[in-house]
Parts: C-alpha cells; structure tokens; sequence
C-alpha cells in the first residue's frame, strides 16, 4: 500500500486516524501497532512473520547484552544475524552471479547451482539497519533496552516510516512511545506537511519521471547531447522529489499522532560542497553509516590515511546498500572520491560545481547498467556522435507539462525553507494554507487517478 | 465537533458519490476479480485487486481522470498516460501516436518487407488455384490526411522523402508488380472527398468513418453498390473512439457532423463466405458488412490473433478446422494499414502457404 494509493489516502489512513483520536491515549500505541501490522500484512504477508521473529529476537537479545559476560559475542552474532539475513534477501543473487562469471572466465571445471529469483522484502534495508542500530545503542549504553516487545515492534515497523525510511534510532523514539502530547497546533502542521510531500510526489516527481524514464529507454543510437541532459535533470528532480516527498510524508503522519520524527533532508541541492550535500541528502542513513561504520572504523582518529580509507568505504558500502549492482557501487565511490578531494585539499566545490556533480552522481544511479552509464556520459559530453536533438519528436519526449514541471521543481529548490516555514505558521491565516492543501490534494489525487501504478524510486532499497 | 476531524473529513472528499454527475467514456477492461484465499492473499494479488477496484470506484475518480486529462492535454497536446497516448494536432484532430511514428521512421528493414510481399503473392496465387479470391485493402494513416494540423513540436527532421513513407509506396508498386489483387482506400476517400468535401477521417476517431468503410465494401462486392447519396450523422462508435477514451473535461475532438452511408440496395448474386484479416479496420468493415447484412458467412482473424465469427472469439489456432474454413472461403480480405508495414499480412500468407 503506498502512501499515494487512493485506497491509503482515503480509506487506510481517515480509518487509522479516527480511531487514533477516538481512543483513549492509553491505546494510542496499540491502535497505531495494529494498523502499522496491517499495513506492513497488506503489502508483504509473507514476509511479516520473519520482521515479528527476527525483531523478537533482537528484543530478547538487547536484554541478554545487559547480563551476558560475553557481550562483545552476544552482539556479534546479533549483528550477524540481520547482516546474513540482508545478504540472503537483497545481495546473494548478486554475489553468485558474479561468483558464477569469476568461474567462468577462469574456465573452472565447475559451476555454482543457479538460485532461484527471491523476493525482496518491504523496506528490508532499513528495518535491517534499525535492528543493528537497536543493538549497538544498547551495548553502548546509548539507549536503554524496550521494555515490552510491541513498544519494539511498534518502533520497527511504524507504518509512516517502516518501508521506505527515514531510518529511526530507538533512542530518537523511545520517549515518544512512552508519551507524546497531541497538540491541534501540530497535527495541522503535520497535515500541511503531509499534503505537500504527497504533492511532491504527485505533482512534480511523477511528472518530471516521464521524460528520463523514456529517454532512459531508447536505444543507444537515440541518446544525443539535448535528450541525455534533459534525462539527467529529470532524474535528478525526480529523485529528490520522490524520496523526500515519502519523508515529508512520513514526517506529516507522524505529527498528526504526536511523534516528532527528525528531518531527514535540508535542501540537499542547495550545498556548496559535496561534503555538505551529504548532511542534507537522506539524513538518516547517513547519519547510520557515520555511528554504525565509519567510527567503529575508527573515523578520524586513525591517522590521516586511515580515515581517507575508512571514508572511501563508507561510501563504496553506502553505494552497495541502494543496490545490488556494481554501478550503485561505483556510485558510491564517485561521491567518496569527491569527498576525499575537498578533504586532501581543504576546498569545497561550491554551489554549482556540486549541483553539476550530484547530478552526474544520478546517472550513474539511473542507469541500468555500466554500459548504459557509459552512452550517457558520453552523450551528455557531445561525443556519442548522435543527432544532437533525437529523431523522436521533442514534444514526445518532453511534453510541455513536464517542461514547465521541471522548471518548477527547479525553480522550488532554493524557495523549499519558506515553504516548509508557511506549512508550519499557525499565524498565517488558515484559508490561505487550507486553499493550498486543497488545490495540491485534487493535482495530486487526479494524477495518482490517472496512473495506474506509481511506486516511489526508494522502494527498491 | 474537535478541530481534527476536518482533516478526516478533507481526506475523505474524494468517497462523495459523482457518478450521476461525471462518468467516463471508452472501453476499458476490469481485472478479473481475485477471490479471497489464503494464496492470493499471501502473494498479494488480493490486495492489488482490492485497492484497483476501491480507486476506480471511489466517488470522484471520473472527474479527477478528466481534470488530469485537461491539464496534460491543454499543456502537452498529449496525454501522459502510455495507455491510450492520443496526440492533439491543431484544430482539434486527434491522433494515434503510431501514426507519427511512421512519420518520423527513419530506419526500414525493406529485405523483410520484400520477403512478406513475396509471401502474399505467393499465397494469393495458390488461394486462387482452390478458387478463392484474396484482395489487400490499403489503409492510409490518418495522419497523411491531417499532416499540416501536426504541430510543429511533434514533427522531427528526416530526410525527404521520410523513409517510413517511402517504404509504403515502393511496397505498393512492389505489390501490384507481382499482380497482387489491392484495393486503395486512397481512392475511395478521394471519392468522398468530391462527393461530400470530406476528409474521410473524422477529427476524433482512429479509423476511417462508416461511410468509406461502406464505400469500401461496395468495391469488395460484385457487382458493386453506392453508399451515395450520402445524409448528414454525427460521428460515433468508431468515428469518434479517440475522443470517447479522451475522459477531458476540455472539448477536444468533440463529436463532429459528417456524412453517413443512404440506403444501399445490393443485388447479390450469390451468397457469400468472406474473412477478413487484420487490424481494427476489418472490425470497422465487419461492422457495417453486418449492418448491411451483406455476407451470408462473415469471420474476422483480428491481427491474426483472436479468431471472431460475430457470436464468439477464440485464439486462431491452426488445425482441420481452420483448413475447412479457408477452404470455404469465397473471399479473403487482408489489410495493409500504412503504419504497420513492418507486420504487412499478420503472417497470414506464411499460414496458407504452408498449412493448404
């Protein structure tokens, strides 16, 4: 069930929210559990026993760390265990593919069984990176162990954030589930909010996708300069519109039942650096990978050459965590790279130079494969020696709507903090944010009827 | 009543019932209703069929489909959705994106083409030794007719003469070279066009409007009949599809008056047993033959596919039965619609070749 589902927007979430308010707040967390059950039961049913086991599992474990000797063990095979079941789910097809054609090329007198396709748990990379950052915490000492097993599972798999993120600390919510206050104030300003993720997403995401996702798929011998820039700028909005919608959303639904979820981006197109663009962009996993990874590696107490290593494969990581495909990976170490030169010598690209670099990041993300990253790269440099426009006709391409939207989307960027500060002015007269929300909802609610499916991109992680 | 249930009450807008007020046109196709069991729930199909069936039945699902055909429409002079993309050229004329296609085709594999031409000639001769009369009717595209309405963003710089369309004419002349028995709806629709100084494409539909389909039926039989004189009809069922599956609140293509096929008197000398293969142009002259009730034995072979005798439809499916009914065949029509050159004769000759 996705958020920009008819069926969530006026039946799942008017249902949940309802009984959210009718009840009393003793039941508050018990509503909220059985809806987020269902939500999760709704969309993967085979896949809710094996969150409930493992997360179960990982409860009984924060309480053992507490009392165990062997702690350090404890721990270990915890962390292990949601590491095995991430590589199963998300990275073993990959690996024995390329296991397979390591023992091809060596001409090996055998081969490995081919594995059968395995499905992909809903939002598995993020409920896998709580879980772990769950057990760390309560080692640390940085967090104290849930004291029931529903706060727990509530905490995993909370409907606004369980399948596509932001990824919560336990600490972050623990408080928030034992008691949390709602004010008028901010369920309307999470309202607001949740509108307009939900015409982010609508309105713009969806919208800009339609040039990139065609220009993505002609053939090679089709990709010239105009076309491959266009698609490349279309992703780029696409992403960012996409992805923070979902949070924006998220973050709107928490707020209406009185959880104060943290920002999980800052208006990443607006960093002047590469380094600065990534304490904007997807907050939360990166903020993962720097307590999790980064500084049990050690961080920046290492010496200089460890922490350009440790740094590097923060990112080769983070690269293999949105897929499972080499050109994520090298993603991942084309942003690292980019750090490791503001850092080795001490400058910050600026504004522009980052949006231009960030948006070749995205054609490495976007394309399907290497090759593909490859055509584009050298069309979008004027060398793939295509027509420079393309032989379909640009009004196929790039429909006037999209252009405008794209323009739009541009133009948003550097406005988004005063959008985000009008969203959350109780003072500005209520008409005027009640006509904003209704002019969004019916743009949003005639394209999410007009379409037929409409995932967000951040599903696949 | 407590502040935060206006939110409710906003979110659940859209369940007020509409459809007294709003519907939509066009054919569309409900998925087979998935019935609940463990199984279907447990691989999600369930689900998926319940939310598609509470989307399409949620009160303002008409009008939002409209208001969003409106904006792509009024902005893009297309419709974004890849189902049912409609192209609008200026004054109002609708077209099918396939037909702009073809005019923007840069690369054509003519040895296939030559090869599939050789084929209808061969089977034609071999369906005329068993006494069967096979004929190729020529469609032109639409678009050949509305050229000057394409907007100037939709058309691309090809090389004169456009590839696409020269490969049409050099497989015309191929085709009459080998004595290819073809019928050019170019003439008929030139005939209209004196008659009546219509285009014999109505601004709204795909394909070709009921008075050239019947005028074309008048060439196909012996001897021949006149749909003139021509009365005056508004556009409808397949003359105004394209406009029908639009769903805008905006009037584009709006049902246009246009000239409809008389009474026609047919002098049949003998009862007939005709099949038709091909697109949906067969469909459009299967209909108005059964209007006129102009054949006693009428199949349609739709693209070769789905083998339809007015009652039922079922797979085409090679075997004795297929054997008979070609066999049985008086006359046998196969289309050519300009832009689906590269599947010139839906296979069909391959067929007769190698299973009579």
């Amino acid at each position: 069930m996705l958020f920009t589902s008819i069926f969530f927007l006026t039946l799942f979430l008017p249902l949940f929210l309802s009984s959210y308010y009718l009840c009393p707040a003793i039941w508050r967390n018990r509503v909220a559990l059985v809806f987020s059950l269902f939500f999760y039961l709704w969309g993967a049913p085979q896949f809710l026993p094996v969150v409930l086991v493992v997360g179960a599992g990982n409860y009984w474990l924060s309480h053992h760390l507490g009392r165990s000797s062997h702690r350090r063990l404890w721990l270990g095979l915890g962390i292990g265990i949601h590491l095995a079941i991430l590589f199963y789910y998300k990275y073993l097809l990959f690996f024995s593919g390329q296991l397979s054609l390591l023992l091809t090329m060596l001409e090996a007198p055998f081969s490995l069984p081919k594995l059968p396709e395995i499905l992909l748990p809903l939002g598995v990379s993020f409920i896998t990176f709580e879980q772990i950052s769950y057990l760390m915490d309560v080692y640390r000492g940085d967090g104290t162990p849930a004291r029931k097993l529903t706060d727990y599972w509530l905490f995993l798999l909370l409907f606004p954030h369980s399948i596509a993120g932001p990824i919560f600390r336990w600490k972050d919510l623990d408080g928030q589930i034992q008691h949390r206050d709602l004010q008028t104030g901010d369920i309307f300003n999470g309202f607001f909010r949740f509108i307009y993720g939900l015409g982010k997403k609508a309105v713009i995401a969806n919208i800009v996708a339609f040039p990139s996702d065609q220009i993505y798929s002609l053939p090679k011998t089709e990709v010239g300069f105009w076309v491959s820039w266009i698609a490349a700028i279309g992703y780029m909005l696409q992403i960012y519109f996409d992805f923070s919608a979902y949070s924006d959303m998220a973050i709107g639904i928490g707020q209406m039942i009185g959880f104060s979820f943290k920002e999980n981006f800052l208006f990443p197109y607006t960093a002047n650096s590469i380094t600065d663009f990534w304490k904007r962009w997807h907050i939360s996993l990166t903020s993962w990978f720097r307590l999790y990874l980064y500084i049990p590696l050690g961080g920046n107490r290492v010496g200089e050459a460890r922490t350009y290593l440790n740094v590097f494969f923060v990112f080769l990581v983070s690269g293999l965590w949105h897929g499972s495909s080499w050109h994520f990976v090298i993603w991942g170490a084309f942003h690292g790279i980019l750090i490791l030169i503001e850092r080795f010598f001490k400058i910050s690209f600026g504004a522009f130079a980052t949006f231009v670099l960030v948006l070749l990041g995205w054609v490495l993300f976007r394309a399907t494969d290497m090759g593909q990253a490859t055509t584009f790269f050298r069309a979008m440099a004027g060398l793939s020696g295509n027509p420079t426009i393309i032989t379909y006709p640009f009004a196929q391409i790039l429909p006037y709507r999209c252009l405008v939207t794209m323009v739009i989307g541009l133009a948003m960027i550097p406005f988004e903090p005063k959008i985000y500060a009008f969203l959350e002015n109780n003072k500005v007269g209520s008409l005027v944010r009640w006509t904003f929300a209704g002019a969004v909802y019916l743009m949003a609610m005639a394209g999410i009827a007009n379409s037929t499916y409409n995932p967000f991109i951040y599903f696949r992680f | 009543m407590n502040s935060r249930f206006l939110i409710i009450l906003f979110l659940l807008i859209p369940l007020i019932p509409t459809s007294r007020l709003f519907f939509l046109r066009g054919a569309t196709t409900a998925p087979e209703k998935v019935p609940l069991t463990l199984s279907s729930v447990w691989t999600g199909k369930y689900q998926e069929w319940v939310e598609g069936h509470f989307a399409r039945h949620v009160g303002f699902y008409a009008p939002l489909i409209n208001l969003d055909n409106m904006i792509n429409l009024a902005f893009s002079e297309t419709r974004l959705n890849s189902n049912g993309c409609v192209v609008i050229a200026h004054n109002d004329v609708l077209l099918s994106p396939d037909e702009v296609a073809l005019f923007r085709q840069r690369k054509v594999d003519w040895p296939a083409i030559e090869k599939k031409i050789q084929l209808l000639s061969e089977a034609s001769q071999k369906l005329k030794k068993l006494g069967i009369e096979m004929k190729l009717v020529f469609v032109p595209s639409k678009l050949s007719y509305f050229v000057k309405e394409l907007p100037e963003r939709w058309q691309v710089e090809t090389p004169e003469p456009r590839p696409g369309l020269a490969a049409v004419q050099q497989a015309m002349a191929r085709l009459q070279s080998l004595q290819v028995p073809i019928l050019d709806v170019r003439d008929i629709l030139e005939k209209i066009r004196k008659e009546t100084g219509e285009i014999g494409y109505p601004r709204g539909g795909r394909h070709l409007y009921q008075l050239a389909s019947c005028e074309i039926l008048g060439m196909l039989q012996k001897p021949n009949f006149t749909c003139f004189p021509a009365v005056p009809g508004v556009a409808t069922g397949n003359e105004s599809d394209i406009h029908e599956c639009l769903n805008s609140f905006h009037p584009f293509g709006q049902r246009e008056k246009l000239s409809k096929p008389g009474p026609v008197q047919t002098e049949r000398k003998a009862p007939r047993k005709v099949l038709l293969v091909g697109s949906s142009f067969m469909r459009e002259l299967e209909t108005e033959a059964r209007r006129l009730k102009l054949y006693e034995d009428l199949h349609i072979f739709y693209y070769n596919k789905s083998h339809e005798n007015g009652v039922s439809s079922k797979p085409v499916k090679i075997d004795d039965e297929w054997r008979n009914l070609i066999k049985s065949r008086d006359l046998i029509v196969v289309d050519f619609f300009e832009p689906q050159l590269d599947t010139l004769g839906h296979g069909f000759a391959e067929q007769v070749l190698r299973e009579l």
